[in-house]
């Protein structure tokens, strides 16, 4: 083989599938038959897996900090609740809807957000959040305001399959849309549209000198993944059948945040480590009381910026384990 | 005459708590500035602040002033531990690191102050000297205590401004921060310095979070439910400034309390919608330093 | 006039009260050979700036193939075939140098847009910037990481990055600087070897290498142009003697 081959061919297998992928999969797979008791806990765990996949193309991918996130989730919560409640109950048409609001509202606020930079940059994104949050409160005769939007009906899926209380459905459904989104971002951060951002990330300097609109690349990955935690936020509240203004705090924000960064940014698989450990962590702890899970929780990510940079997996990578770079 | 006093009651209720803000979050834009440091967590130094002086007050019977002080002091020292032990490390981190670090501290001072103060949120005892109101225009008064602030404040911000913008000391701080290794090689000890600056920066939250108890209620979230607003004092008026972030909170101190008397429901909405406007037209803010 | 590809007319620009621009004037036929020489700090690095569009220039404007260009961005400029290196390498330092070269002919092609598959695309633009770095003496480096490679390569990875990106004018800002001398005989035969259809500005402090690749010789100092020539009657020129001999020499 020449030595073009090779390094071509070095290039071009890292799109390819590894095995190792198909784990997290057959773990969900085999925890619907295994953990039937957990599986509502089960479903709050993909909903944020899918959540920080969202944020991953955002900050992992294209290295853009926000702590705004919640916004986009809760939005999409809201929006496919009122459907619900509205009288629209067929739930996949929800989940485009909401996806679709969210990544709306991306557009017009990541035209805004991506102007700017560093603390304007955070500040902004924690703004959006609470302007809806703002929103949310105040029509409550639509929301149900600090109550939350209850009775969430949501028609069975497909005609055929309703949401039972075992939380069955919901689980399938769940791990379904999540396993669609990432086959979406999976198939995006290996296309050259996907490799561009991380060349922002890398340097955008770079790239602009390339012929590249930094700031038309990165209000595309902005709208994208807006799209992607408004599906997440929707899921959720079809599946819990509830929405709150939880769904647009910043405590949403910053718990997806350290789940990512807890499992390894720009990894495409971080969130799957990071939001399994922090919500199994918290079904355990938080349980008894909640406020010292938050200092457990804060102690916990600190201690891993400051001794694991690059989170587990890359710790992972570190360890020459192999793993790779996205 | 009932416009002109609920105009006055906004601009004096407002400047009040603008000064509070300020105090509070102008040493967010020393260090990020200076430091280079995006310490989310400087909200808690002045909810520290705050409970330290509550403390000093109700359990060790301290006048006004002192508690004050030792609210300060007892922040201060905190700070310098914290910066040798913890914030030392990250000013050569990523962004994404200091931020997910400084959430990280966010969620623990929550958890902190509830178990050693309880959920529910502490009033302030204010000396007898500083209570009572005076008369202002029409039905329009003043409390003393708030008109205490706004001098207050005034003094802080021509404090600052004349320490940190005009004397050496300042200069060394803004030598230091451009060019570190520069700044070590003609002498200047810069370990010593930026403990100063942080320090500096912490102490001043609490004194903003000490003095403001009274507007900005202590409750064990402090930190998270004013973060915002710091964040756009620091923001809107441009880092590393002190007369930027002067400007702003004023703007944001008085149109808050304007937007909250006038539409007490959707107040906060035309704020934000507001700083979005401001933000798209000017995105480094009112006097940001061009990078 | 009409085989210029690049043209500055009256160039101002100023950082506070320092002038590091001032009425320059400028202009590069197709496939020229042309040098930027002066003393550190006489605005070189801000010319190309001004040139590629990553600072404004507060008069003047600047043309390319005889369209006026001051208005755009850098990436429009970049797709309209003006190229630069940096004088401080900006690379993309944690991607494979294959890689990085694959981006730049993928954006080349506009293919960077692509927000799915682009596989086939992909596999070819890595074969066509192998083939580049073959011709640059880089192949053995194809699969390293940038940010791993000696300084000197790392020099080169720039001039590939930019011909990967096939441009018709190519601003090179001291691409010798730094390299190590066993190493810079590689960049200056890959200078002398660049494709004759391109327009090219050198910026370099070696004057061995200015005398013996430029056509022509533009002298700025203090944000002046202050004469411009053949190589011969700029090394004749008493006033650019004075300039390197009497003031800050280097090089
Ligand atoms: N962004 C900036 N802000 C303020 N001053 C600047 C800026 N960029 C450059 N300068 C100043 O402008 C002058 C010209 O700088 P420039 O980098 O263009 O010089 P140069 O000719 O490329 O020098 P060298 O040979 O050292 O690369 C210098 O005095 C420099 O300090
Ligand atoms: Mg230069």
């Amino acid at each position: 083989m020449s030595a073009r081959a090779a390094a071509v061919g070095v290039l071009m297998r890292r799109r390819s599938w590894r095995w190792v992928e198909a784990l997290p999969w057959v773990a969900a797979i085999a925890g619907f038959f295994l953990l039937p008791n957990y599986l509502q806990l089960g479903t709050q765990i993909l909903v944020m897996i899918l959540f920080a996949l969202s944020l991953d193309l955002l900050l992992g991918y294209t290295g853009i900090v926000t702590l705004g996130h919640a916004a986009f989730f809760g939005l999409g919560a809201y929006t496919a609740g009122l459907l619900a409640t509205g009288g629209w109950h067929e739930p996949l048409s929800g989940l485009v809807a909401a996806a679709a609001v969210a990544a709306a509202l991306g557009l017009v606020a990541g035209f805004v957000i991506l102007r700017t930079s560093g603390l304007a940059l955070l500040m902004l994104g924690m703004a959006i959040t609470l302007l809806l949050y703002e929103v949310a409160n105040n029509l409550n005769g639509l929301t149900g305001g600090a109550d939350g939007l209850s009775g969430v009906e949501i028609a069975p899926l497909l005609g055929r399959f309703g949401f039972d209380m075992y939380g069955r459905t919901s689980y399938l459904y769940a791990l379904a849309v999540l396993f669609v989104a990432f086959l979406l971002v999976r198939a995006i951060v290996w296309a050259p549209f996907g490799r561009s951002l991380v060349g922002i990330r890398q340097n955008p300097a770079r790239m602009q000198a390339m012929g590249v609109s930094v700031f038309a690349r990165r209000l595309a990955v902005f709208v994208l993944s807006a799209g992607l935690a408004g599906l997440a936020g929707a899921v959720s509240a079809q599946t819990s059948q509830f929405a709150s203004l939880d769904n647009l705090s910043f405590d949403l924000s910053g718990t997806v945040l350290l789940m990512l960064v807890l499992g390894g940014p720009g990894r495409l698989y971080g969130g799957f480590i990071g939001a399994s450990v922090l919500m199994i962590a918290q079904d355990g702890l938080a349980k008894e009381n909640p406020v010292f899970w938050l200092f457990w929780l804060g102690l916990f990510v600190i201690l891993l910026v400051v001794f694991v940079p690059g989170g587990l997996l890359g710790l992972r990578a570190r360890l020459g384990l192999g793993g790779r770079d996205g | 005459m009932e416009l002109l006093s609920v105009a006055t009651g906004i601009v004096a209720t407002g400047t009040a708590y603008a000064m509070v803000l300020y105090i509070a979050a102008v040493g967010l834009s020393v260090t990020m500035g200076l430091l280079g440091i995006a310490n989310l967590a400087h909200g808690a130094f002045a909810m520290a602040g705050g409970y330290a002086m509550v403390w000093g007050l109700d359990r060790l019977g301290l006048s006004f002033g002192v508690a004050v002080l030792l609210a300060c002091v007892l922040v201060g020292v905190a700070s310098v531990v914290m910066e040798r032990v913890l914030y030392r490390r990250f000013y050569a981190r990523s962004e994404l690191d200091q931020v997910v670090m400084s959430v990280g501290l966010l969620f623990m001072s929550v958890a902190v102050a509830q178990f050693l103060f309880g959920p529910s949120p502490l009033s302030v005892r204010l000396p007898g000297l500083l209570t009572g109101s005076v008369p202002l225009v029409g039905d329009a008064s003043l409390p003393v205590y708030r008109g205490f602030l706004i001098l207050f404040g005034g003094a802080i911000f021509l404090l600052l401004w004349a320490g940190i913008e005009r004397t050496m000391l300042g200069a060394r701080i803004r030598a230091a921060v451009d060019n570190r290794f520069m700044a070590q090689a003609v002498g200047v000890n810069t370990d010593l310095l930026f403990v100063t600056v942080f320090a500096l920066g912490s102490m001043l939250a609490a004194l903003g979070g000490a003095l403001g108890a009274d507007m900005m209620a202590l409750t064990p979230d402090y930190a998270l439910a004013h973060l915002v607003y710091f964040m756009i004092v620091v923001a809107v008026g441009g880092l590393g400034s002190v007369r930027g972030p002067f400007v702003a909170a004023l703007l944001l101190g008085i149109g808050d309390t304007a937007c909250k008397i006038l539409a007490p429901q959707a107040g906060a909405f035309f704020v934000y919608v507001a700083l979005f406007v401001l933000l798209l037209a000017r995105p480094r803010g009112l006097f940001g330093r061009t990078a | 006039m009409d085989d210029l590809v690049l043209a500055a007319r009256g160039l101002h620009r100023s950082f506070g009260s320092l002038e590091v621009a001032c009425d320059i004037n400028f202009a590069l036929a197709a496939g020229a050979r042309h040098a930027l020489i002066g003393p550190n700090g006489a605005g070189k690095s801000t010319l190309v700036n001004l040139l590629t569009g990553a600072l404004r220039p507060s008069a003047g404007s600047i043309w390319l193939d005889g369209v006026d260009v001051t208005g755009l961005a850098v990436h429009q400029r970049v797709r309209r075939g003006l190229a630069r290196t940096f004088q401080i390498n900006t690379l993309l330092r944690e991607m494979s140098v294959l890689e990085g070269v694959q981006l730049a002919v993928l954006e080349r092609g506009g293919q960077g847009r692509a927000l799915l598959g682009g596989r086939a695309g992909q596999r070819r633009a890595a074969e066509e910037g192998f083939d580049l770095l073959e011709q640059l003496g880089l192949a053995g480096d194809a699969s390293a990481i940038v940010g791993a490679l000696a300084y000197g390569r790392q020099r080169l990875v720039e001039v590939a990055m930019a011909l990967a990106l096939r441009p018709r004018v190519l601003l090179l800002d001291e691409p010798a600087a730094g390299v190590p001398p066993a190493d810079s005989h590689l960049m200056l035969e890959v200078i002398a070897r660049l494709p004759a259809g391109i327009a090219v500005l050198i910026i370099e402090h070696d004057m061995k290498l200015v005398f013996r690749f430029a056509e022509r010789i533009s002298v700025l100092v203090a944000g002046r142009i202050l004469t411009e020539g053949s190589p011969a009657e700029i090394a004749a020129d008493p006033r650019v003697r004075e300039v390197y001999l009497g003031g800050r020499a280097h090089g």
